[in-house]
């Protein structure tokens, strides 16, 4: 085997060239509109919570509009969302960088791992911060008839943020190896 | 790591530019750059058999092996 044969298109740098695969543009296109459908539905929340707290803080012509829930639990519910929404930000922003990183060609970077590993831990604080509202809400609530609802554990969220975890671990045992196959020659 | 590559001495013995061997044996300047200055953790057995073909040289002329500090101190022990 020639040596030619073994350095096919690698650039100055030692990483394969490559281009952007439709799937790839596709996947940025998308997690673009995410991003700011994501920034909408957070200001439309800031929105809400601001109009519940005006009326949990006693303006009368606001408080009239609320019917079915009370103020405090819409105050309750959309700072939950907020939260949420703000999580799903997060989430969204670190995959668009491993996305752009896919774009460049070269996603066994370091920086992927540590972008894995604040998804997992958005994901299980979203997790926690749902299951606290959740059971505020349920003390709050003025429909309830004294019993407290029983927090709604999501056992699939939970498996997903392991799987998340060990994603994260292999991708920086990869990004370990690949650096170790930049530095053969 | 204890090994040592000799690659600007045997160049300057042969009188060859690492341009021309980069030519040569067609591996990047960039990945010779790093063989010569000691940055590459491993070298294969295709590029070590191209370098000594085209430098006319033996593997043992452009890698040495020289013990490290520590290594020293746990011989000794």
């Amino acid at each position: 085997m020639g040596v030619e044969t073994l350095y096919p298109d690698e650039d100055e740098s030692g990483s394969a060239t490559s281009k952007a695969s439709p799937a790839i543009a596709f996947l940025n296109v998308l997690l673009t509109i995410i991003w700011w459908a994501g920034w909408v539905f957070l200001i439309l929340f800031v929105l809400v919570f601001l109009y519940a707290g005006l009326s949990f803080l006693g303006v009368e012509s606001l408080k009239r509009s609320f019917e079915v829930t009370t103020p405090l639990m819409a105050l309750v519910s959309s700072a939950s969302v907020i939260v949420v929404a703000l999580v799903f930000l997060i989430i969204v922003k670190q995959l668009r960088k491993i996305c752009q990183t896919l774009v460049t060609g070269d996603p066994f970077v370091p920086e992927n791992a540590n972008r894995l590993r604040i998804i997992w831990i958005a994901v299980a604080s979203g997790e926690v911060i749902r299951l606290a509202s959740t059971i505020i809400i349920s003390l709050v609530s003025k429909t309830t008839d004294n019993a407290v609802q029983a927090p709604d554990l999501r056992v699939y969220v939970w498996f997903m943020v392991l799987a998340l975890i060990i994603l994260a671990e292999v991708f920086r045992e990869g990004a370990r190896m690949r650096q170790e196959q930049k530095l053969t020659v | 790591m204890g090994i040592r590559v000799n690659l600007d001495r045997v160049l300057l013995d042969r009188r060859m530019s690492l341009t021309e061997l980069s030519d040569r044996i067609g591996i990047t300047l960039a990945n010779l750059s790093i063989l010569k200055t000691g940055k590459a953790r491993a070298v294969r057995f295709s590029t070590l058999s191209a370098l000594c073909r085209e430098l006319n040289c033996q593997p043992a002329d452009l890698l040495v092996y020289e013990p490290e500090e520590d290594e020293h101190s746990k011989a000794a022990q």
